[in-house]
């Protein structure tokens, strides 16, 4: 006896779908809860540098917010968040069933990715975006050049961060779709490659996301020795390019190996 | 979704509230009036100003830097300040909170103009006006007019063209007579900085709060390069240069030169960089030389040049010992010379 296999929902509407129950599995989880302790560092450093301020501290707020945002956000945690959420995209999709779930529904494999990579960006876009602002607010009222000084900074910034997570976001789920075990290589590629190879002179920065994110960001105050002299800084819209064509690079070709993969799903 | 709803509709809210307060803030603060770091009481000060610049007395008089630095012969110290007491009695620390000081080029051709006399100077402060007669040397060499309720001094001699107007007890502005009388023309017809898109533009990205700032366009800096000489004479033309900094706790200055185009800014950059690496090859003579290059940045992004640089009043300090014990050595070689002379 034959039984009439189910039509393929609409690619968007399932994604949506796919969305609304990965977006479960992601946000209020623990590892959210200890990733947004990390991001919200900042702001409990910047109360007390505001409750306690020290005597020769030679920067303004505004300037320690770009430090903050340039080093700690762009250059460090988000890249390293994209690869705690990016990588484990699917794998943790298999390790919690949702995917036996979803592969057991007529929703096509396209839709299962752009869901749950929509449910990334947003995850992390909750917690990053609300740490950044308050970063700005906590470190910028009251100072001399006020909070409306970097209003438009802080937009661009929110920008930057975004694309950051999108891009890195992508390579990630490429990585993660890609090997059995994606988090040494990752971090071999975050803290080698990219923590390295970006502060070398010559053309070398070129080959590096961090060279293109870390230039979007440019109200932060100068470097010095030879991270001032090698430092290489791109134009916003190469950067920007760069950054989107590589994001959406890594996102086609791990749609394509996630489409082509065979997943052996233990009951 | 409930859960992740709820966290999703904090973190917006939260985001909102805090991108809404910012930009509130830059709306209904007191910059609505001002322009960047021009009060509005100056705002009649002319839209064909080549160059605009002011600093905070206020904040430079009541510095750590100034306390440390501004003694004669030292680098906080400000001859205009010093010259100002002498002239007019006003003491800066006391009676003078800002001063911003519009500059006018003349025409290439009309070298006998360039000078002082293009600059219209707006000081805000407290202002006597029976000291401020008092402190003129010679009764009737300055007449005295009043007119709309401002007091305008001129100078009777026939020597110079210059004029001082109070306009209130808290407002002086002097300059040349025609420039004093445009300044006030502009206060009653309302024109001035803000007919000028780019001047306007130049000033809203002064950073609030700078303690010193100018911003220019291409015809006084042309002038002032080819004045210096040598391989600045060579810089390609910069079209508007906007520059701020502050005294404490460090010495900060931010500078963003726009050129023609990016092989310019390059060219332009290159140059600067190549200062920063000849003081660093002086490190093996002084030390704080070695440093101070390694406080200057230099970035370029398309057709603009991006300088910063962060000097330690600790790096002053010692820069100013090494300066002032040289300056003894060769004092001392010179009097040795001059007494085996006699």
């Amino acid at each position: 006896m034959e039984t009439e296999r189910p039509a393929t929902r609409p690619t968007w509407a399932a994604a949506q779908d796919v969305f609304a129950i990965s977006i479960e599995r992601m946000l209020p989880r623990p590892r959210s809860f200890w990733v947004f302790l990390l991001m919200a560092m900042p702001v409990v450093f910047g109360i007390l540098l505001r409750i306690y301020p020290p005597r020769d501290l030679p920067l303004t707020g505004f300037e320690l917010y770009g430090m903050v945002v340039a080093l700690f956000f762009v250059r460090n945690l988000l890249p390293l968040v994209a690869l705690l959420f990016g990588s484990a995209l699917i794998s943790d999709a298999v390790d919690s069933k949702t995917l036996t779930y979803f592969l057991t529904r007529p929703v096509s494999r396209l839709s299962i990715f752009i869901g749950e990579f929509m449910a990334y960006l947003v995850t992390v876009m909750t917690l990053t975006v609300p740490c950044v602002v308050l970063t700005y607010i906590v470190l910028s009222v009251g100072t001399p050049q006020g909070a409306g000084f970097g209003a438009t900074h802080l937009v661009q910034d929110l920008a930057a961060c975004a694309l950051t997570l999108f891009t890195y976001g992508a390579l990630f789920a490429l990585l993660g779709v890609s090997l059995k075990k994606p988090l040494i290589p990752g971090l071999l590629f975050l803290f080698v490659w990219e923590g390295f190879v970006a502060n070398f002179p010559g053309d070398a920065p070129n080959y590096t996301l961090t060279a293109y994110a870390r230039s979007l960001i440019r109200h932060r105050p100068a470097e010095e020795g030879l991270a001032e002299l090698f430092s290489k800084f791109f134009g916003v819209g190469e950067s920007v390019f760069v950054l989107g064509s590589v994001g959406v690079i890594s996102l086609v070709l791990a749609t394509w190996i996630f489409s082509r993969r065979e997943y052996v799903i233990s009951s | 979704m409930n859960r992740s709803r709820r966290l999703i509709v904090t973190a917006a809210a939260i985001s909102v509230l805090g991108i809404g307060a910012a930009f509130s803030t830059r709306l209904t603060g007191t910059a609505r009036a001002a322009i960047g770091p021009v009060p509005p009481e100056a705002l009649a000060l002319p839209a064909d100003s080549s160059v605009l610049m002011g600093f905070d007395v206020h904040a430079l008089t009541s510095s750590d830097f100034y306390a440390k630095f501004g003694n004669e012969g030292e680098p906080g110290h400000v001859d205009a300040l010093a010259e100002l007491e002498k002239k007019t009695g006003l003491n800066p620390a006391r009676d003078i909170d800002s001063v911003v000081i519009a500059l006018k080029a003349s025409p290439a051709s009309d070298k006998a103009k360039q000078g002082p006399e293009n600059a219209l100077i707006f000081v805000t402060g407290r202002f006597d006006a029976a000291r401020l007669e008092s402190s003129i040397p010679d009764s009737g060499k300055a007449t005295k007019e009043r007119r709309d309720g401002v007091t305008i001094y001129r100078e009777a001699t026939g020597k110079s063209n210059g004029a001082v107007a109070l306009l209130d007890a808290g407002i002086l502005v002097a300059g040349d007579s025609a420039s004093v009388e445009a300044f006030l023309a502009n206060r009653q017809s309302g024109h001035g900085v803000r007919d000028s898109k780019e001047l306007v533009s130049l000033l809203e990205s002064v950073e609030p709060g700078s303690t010193f700032w100018a911003v220019g366009g291409p015809s006084v800096l042309s002038r002032a390069t080819a004045g210096v000489g040598g391989p600045a004479a060579n810089l390609p033309s910069v079209k508007q240069v906007v520059a701020y900094g502050h005294l404490d706790p460090e010495v900060g200055v931010t500078a963003t030169a726009e050129a023609a185009d990016a092989k310019a800014a390059t060219k332009i950059a290159d140059v600067l960089r190549g200062f920063s690496a000849m003081l660093s090859l002086q490190a093996g003579q002084k030390a704080e030389l070695a440093q101070i290059a390694d406080s200057i940045s230099v970035a370029t992004e398309d057709d603009k040049v991006h300088v910063k640089a962060t000097i330690t009043h600790e790096l002053l300090d010692s820069l100013k010992k090494t300066m002032g014990s040289e300056h003894r050595a060769r004092k001392a070689v010179a009097d040795v010379e001059a007494a085996i002379q006699h």
